[in-house]
């Protein structure tokens, strides 16, 4: 079949309403299936006596839409947290899934010697925030914190591509800086953002 | 049936604040067809030490840092 073609054999496989409701029926030799889209209620529907839909498939480099009603991408793979410097992990991973605008993301740190690296701050990000706002990151487990703190907060920053970490040692008005990373800290942390 | 890896960096973005994002993507090829592909992404920031990073990412960052990029970044930290 060419190009915005369909051929005479392949006619019976496709057929369209008088309402436009169109099915794509499959070949004899494969008759589990069938596709209509929309049906009568304006659904997709997959249907047949094994109906499945495997996925819905963007293109691997997004083709961004304005529209406020469309999803135009789907992404998802890993990332590498880091601290910089010379510092030595014994576990360093991330993983991250992006739908439309949101992103979300999971990370695990567990240091082995903090050398040069940030105190406080985790460089990587697979995606910048969008600018406007600072986004907040869930902190899931924390071990071996550098500093004796009564409470931490994680976020990303605006416009930026990494997480900084803020405290409290004791009560206050504003966030404070306190060296959080260390020799031996675990830190597990996940949370959403907007591009 | 050949199975081969390919890793090709096949995305390379520059934001306006001078941050540089590369995609790695990881293909499994089974005699010249694709049959899965995943992504590894990385995100630098200005005068962020490139030890270890590829090349041609190497070339873009030094490109974009210019004194003047750097400054701005780091003043809006």
């Amino acid at each position: 079949m060419a190009n915005g073609t369909i051929a005479a054999s392949q006619l019976e496989m496709l057929s369209l309403s008088g309402t436009g409701i169109i099915t794509i029926t499959p070949p004899a030799t494969n008759t589990n299936r069938a596709i209509t889209l929309p049906d009568a209620a304006g659904a997709l529907v997959v249907s047949g006596t094994t109906p499945s839909l495997n996925g819905i498939t963007f293109p691997a480099t997004q083709v961004p839409s304005a529209d406020a009603n469309t999803l135009d991408d789907y992404e998802e793979g890993t990332w590498t947290p880091s601290l910089g410097g010379t510092t030595t992990y014994s576990t360093q991973s991330g993983t991250y899934t992006k739908v439309g605008r949101l992103v979300f993301i999971r990370g695990i740190l567990v240091i082995t010697t903090i050398g040069t690296g940030s105190t406080t701050q985790i460089s990587g990000l697979p995606f910048a925030n969008a600018s406007g706002v600072v986004c907040g990151i869930s902190v899931g487990s924390f071990f071996a914190s550098a500093t004796a703190v009564s409470s931490f907060f994680a976020s990303v920053a605006n416009g930026g591509s990494v997480i900084n970490v803020f405290s409290l040692v004791v009560a206050g008005t504003t966030e404070g800086t306190s060296a959080i990373f260390g020799n031996g800290t675990q830190f597990q942390f996940s949370g959403c953002y907007s591009v | 049936m050949s199975l081969t890896k390919q890793v090709v960096i096949d995305q390379i973005t520059v934001t306006e604040n001078g941050i540089v994002f590369y995609r790695e993507a990881t293909r499994i090829m089974e005699d010249g067809n694709q049959i899965s592909q995943t992504y590894h992404r990385t995100s630098l920031t200005p005068a962020q030490d490139l030890t270890g990073q590829p090349a041609n990412v190497v070339a873009i960052c030094n490109a974009a840092w210019t004194a003047e990029v750097v400054a701005a970044y780091q003043a809006a930290q």
